[in-house]
Formats: C-alpha cells, structure tokens, sequence
C-alpha cells in the first residue's frame, strides 16, 4: 500500500530524516514511535505530501503509484490526515468541520448529499462526538475537539489514515475506543491506519506493526514484540526500561 | 428555519428602504426624489456606494477566511492604504482625465494594493501558518510605509493635492469627473465577477480557514487558490479606491455581523455579508450628508463606527484566546 525508499527530510540545514526505508501493506495498524524530535512528524508530513518538495529526497509510492504525481484532490481520496494541532479561528458546529471530510468528493457549489450526510453521522457516531454535533467547535475542550477532527478524517473514507498522535487529550476511555475504531477499520475494511504514539503500551496493545524513529533515522521495525524489548529502547530513550506482559491480552508492556 | 434565510426576508425590503433614503438625502434635507438634475447626481452615487459597500464586505470576508483570520480586512492589511498610494500617484502624473483617468488609475490602485498584500502576505508567513498577531503586525508596517509614501506624494502635489486629499479620506461623491461614470460600470462588472467567484469557492474558503495543512490533506491546491482569492479580493478593493477612494472598517465588521446571523460558511455568509455591506455605506453615506451643515467623507464615518467594534473584537478574542 504504502512504499517508502530510503526517504530523507531536511528543513533547512537540518536533517530531520535519514535515508528511511519500509513497505506496509493494507489492513495494518502502524504506530510510529520515538523520542521528541525524532521525525514521526516530519515522516507523517511527508507521507501525507504536506511539506515542501525542495527538502525531499527518496521516494514514496502509494499503491504502487509515485506520490508527486497524485494532485492535492486525488491524494485525498487516497488518505485522510488528522494533524497534531487543530486551531479554529471560526465558529463552524462540529457537523459542519466533519462534512468538510466529504468535500473531495463534491464539485465547488455541489451540496453535499444524502449519502454524505449518513456518512458524516456514521463518523461522528463511531467516534463518540455526534451529541456534540450542533455545539460550535472552538466551545469544545480539546479532547472532544480531538474526537471531532477525527470523525472528519473518517467521513474521507479513505483507504489509508495518518494519524498524528491522535490521542492527544483523549481520556482512558476515549483512547481506547479510538484505537479500537482504528483497527476494526483495519479488519473489516483493509484500512492502513500510520498512527504516531508517544504512549508505547498503547502501541503494544493496538499495532500490528512498529516503527521505531531516532535522530531521523529508523532503527527497528518489526511487531511489538520484537520493538518493544530494553535492548532496543534504552539506547534510544537514553534510560532503562522493563518488559512486562499485559495479564489479559498478553501483549507486550514497557514500564519504567 | 435557518436563521440567515430568516435575515433575507427583512433585508431585502431594508435594502429598498436603503436606496430610498441613500437617494432622497441630501445637504439641503430629504426630498427632491422627483427632480432629474439631483437624481443624475445622486443615482450614481447611491449605486457606487452600493457597490464600494458590497466590495469591501466581500473582499473582508473572503480574506478572514483564506487567511484563517478574523481580524483580516483589506484596510487594515495594508492593502487599501497600496491602493490608495497608486491612486495617488497616478493622480500626481496626471492620470486624471481621458483615457488616463479611466485606465491609468485603477491599475495603478490595483498594482500597488496587490504589491501590499503581497509584502504582508510573505512579512506574516511563519511556516505554512499565517499568525494573527503577524498578519496584524505586518498590516501596521505595510501600512505605515504607504502612509508615508502618501505624505511624501501630498508634499509633491500641486493641483493635484485636493483631489488626493478627497481620494484619501475616502468619499462617494465620484471626483474624478465624466470619465467615472464609465469607470463606474467597470467597478461593478469586477464586483461582481469576483464576488460571484468567491461564492462558488465557498467550500474551499471553508477549507482554507482550517488552515494550510488541513486544507490541502482535504485536496485543495492551497497555493494557486489562496493566490486567486487574494486576487480577486484586492482587485475589488483596487476597484473601490480608485472611485471612492479609502474607506475604512467595512470589510471588517460586515463580515462579523453577517457571521453573526448566518454562521462562519462561507456560502451563506458572502451574500449575506455583500448585501449587509452595500446598506451599510449607502447608510453611512446618507448620514455622511446629513448630520453636518457641511458634506463630511464617508470614511470617516465608517472609521468611527469601525474602531469601537474592532475594538470590541479583540477584547472578546483576548477571553476565547487567539
């Protein structure tokens, strides 16, 4: 689905990434890991065609087709993106920033239609936030916010989703129930999710695969259980970590 | 029912009423509907002022929208203040009259007032966002080098320097002699032309005022739209100063009341905001010539009525925090 060739980013004389390979295929749920200032951002910009060209070398093909020859519109039918920051600076209700999630779809001056509308609701239902729809966004507290611009990233129905840090502000419950959402999407409908994770037991129990980022570069990937190990994480976290296991799911934990 | 539906069934009677009294006021009292030497003035008047008005609101909103900023407004911007400096200067070379007056000076206006928003447009860009406070700031300074620009051509002028003071201090009484009839019905064909395609990117403004990064991961080319948007709103403007010279604040409160009723989309809120717009300077017109035993300039009356709720603005932006 998504194939990235020794990919490198720098903003200036500073290189935020460094020559990053890897394939992932469709259906998965990817969390991307690493310290502050790793280049999770950078990598998840990148994927999403956001950042200027001038800074890029390497390649990234989706589904099989070169990233720079999708324009802006086609790309958006391909992914939905939900940024780390949402500033509002208008009174739009929360309906009304999900159903912006089906403007690729609809020509300028076209009214959205039904099927729109019911897919706008799904959304909003499926993360929890359609009680909130009538309520103008910048009244929202960040987490509900948070639930809103992801509703508007599915309401895209895109084959794949990128989402940065998307449990920013969310509570324990509202965790859960999004990374879930993320991999039903994954297994009932081949949805590819990238998802950038600051929490690593979060990514131990919900990713199928991992990326683990340092100083731009990617120094592992592999499944949960082969990232989330002491040997692999203290030399990047710079302290000493433990390795439990979940009691329930089995999964593996990282605790300090 | 839809509460900007609801505001058309007042407005369009309001906007009648409007007109009315936009052509029935005058230095010497209300009346005199009927005599066909003051309706040959008036008429154009009235009509200029509704185009200005419904230019500069139009112009307002689309820029608080593709900016993502609310506090955006051609005056403030700069933008006018370009514009003004080219109407000027194209009035210092004597491009007053003919073939100079009905060409030479709203290209002027409208090559300076884009060069304005340019310069603010890339003074304010921090990344791919465009800050309030930057886009503010940069509006001050771009602003207050036209300013001097235009001190500096005042102190040049010689017989030129009443009609440049009129253009300055922003006036619908067509200055600018036969020609402005003509120039009159160039303004309002790129009213309309550009208000109407502003309408049909109300989506995308929508779009856009999420910011740059949303907006494109949504499919919109950013750049080409933003730089058509910006040009069609400074060509409005461009359109207005060089017939009616500077006028202040409209495009930044029309936009803000029109929000009020119709909400932040931008398919409502244009029409609602040109309409508003074109009532409230034939308004402020009609008072411009009526308080006072001697005709006072529009703008001033629009500044005075502007800056309190500009004002007001920041003070509410300051408790929802920018």
């Amino acid at each position: 689905m998504i194939t990235v060739t020794d990919l490198s980013y720098s903003y200036g004389p500073l290189k935020a990434l460094d020559g990053v390979s890897f394939s992932l295929p469709k259906g998965k749920v990817v969390g991307l890991l690493g310290p502050n200032g790793s280049g999770k951002s950078t990598l998840c910009l990148c994927l999403a065609g956001i950042l200027d060209k001038k800074g890029s070398a390497g390649e990234i093909k989706i589904s099989s087709q070169d990233m720079g020859s999708f324009a802006p519109e086609e790309l958006a039918l391909q992914m939905a993106v939900v940024f780390q920051d949402n500033v509002f600076s208008f009174d739009f209700t929360a309906y009304e920033i999900v159903l912006m999630g089906r403007s690729p779809y609809l020509r300028p001056l076209q009214p959205e239609g039904p099927e729109d509308h019911q897919i706008a609701e799904k959304a909003m239902r499926d993360c929890d936030c359609f009680e909130l729809k009538d309520r103008p966004i910048r009244s929202l507290s960040g987490g509900e916010r948070q639930r809103v611009v992801l509703a508007r990233a599915l309401a895209q129905a895109t084959p794949v989703l990128l989402l940065d840090e998307p449990t920013n502000h969310l509570d324990l419950k509202h965790q859960k129930q999004i990374l879930s959402l993320v991999r039903e999407l994954a297994a009932n409908k081949g949805v590819l999710s990238v998802v950038v994770l600051h929490d690593l037991n979060l990514a131990g129990q919900f990713c199928d695969r991992l990326l683990l980022l340092d100083q731009g570069r990617l120094v592992k990937q592999g499944t949960p259980e082969e990232v989330l190990t002491p040997e692999t994480l203290n030399p990047v976290y710079q302290i000493n970590v433990h390795k439990i296991y979940h009691p329930v799911t089995g999964s593996p934990q990282i605790i300090i | 029912m839809r509460r900007d539906i609801k505001a058309w069934y007042y407005l369009a009677p309001l906007s009648l009423l409007t007109i009315l009294l936009g052509l029935a006021s005058g230095p010497a009292g209300f009346g005199l509907l009927a005599d066909h030497q003051v309706m040959s003035i008036r008429l154009p008047r009235v009509l200029l002022g509704l185009l200005a008005g419904a230019g500069l609101a139009s112009s307002g909103a689309a820029l608080q929208a593709a900016l993502g900023n609310p506090l955006a407004e051609p005056y403030l911007l700069g933008v006018s203040g370009g514009a003004a400096f080219g109407a000027a200067l194209a009035l210092l070379l004597g491009l007053s009259a003919g073939l100079g007056g009905a060409v030479g000076l709203p290209l002027f206006s409208l090559a300076f007032g884009l060069l304005a928003l340019y310069v603010v447009y890339s003074l304010s860009k921090v990344g791919s966002r465009l800050p309030a406070e930057t886009v503010i700031l940069s509006g001050i300074i771009v602003n207050a080098f036209f300013s001097a620009l235009i001190m500096l051509l005042l102190a040049l002028a010689g017989r030129q320097l009443q009609e440049m003071i009129y253009l300055l201090m922003g006036n619908l009484g067509m200055i600018f002699g036969a020609q402005s009839l003509y120039l009159l019905w160039v303004c309002a064909a790129v009213i309309i032309l550009c208000t109407a395609y502003l309408w049909s990117q109300g989506r995308n403004l929508d779009l856009l005022s999420l910011g740059e990064q949303p907006a494109q991961s949504l499919g919109l080319k950013v750049e080409k739209l933003k730089v058509r948007i910006l040009l069609a709103s400074a060509l409005m403007v461009a359109a207005v100063v060089s017939l009616a010279g500077v006028i202040g604040f409209v495009g930044l409160v029309v936009p803000h009341l029109a929000r009020m009723i119709s909400g932040p989309k931008n398919s409502r809120l244009l029409p609602l905001s040109v309409v508003l717009g074109a009532n409230l300077l034939v308004l402020a017109d009609a008072l411009a010539r009526t308080i006072a035993p001697q005709e006072i300039p529009v703008g001033v009356i629009t500044s005075l009525l502007g800056v309190p709720f500009f004002i007001y603005l920041l003070r509410r932006k300051k408790r929802t925090a920018l």
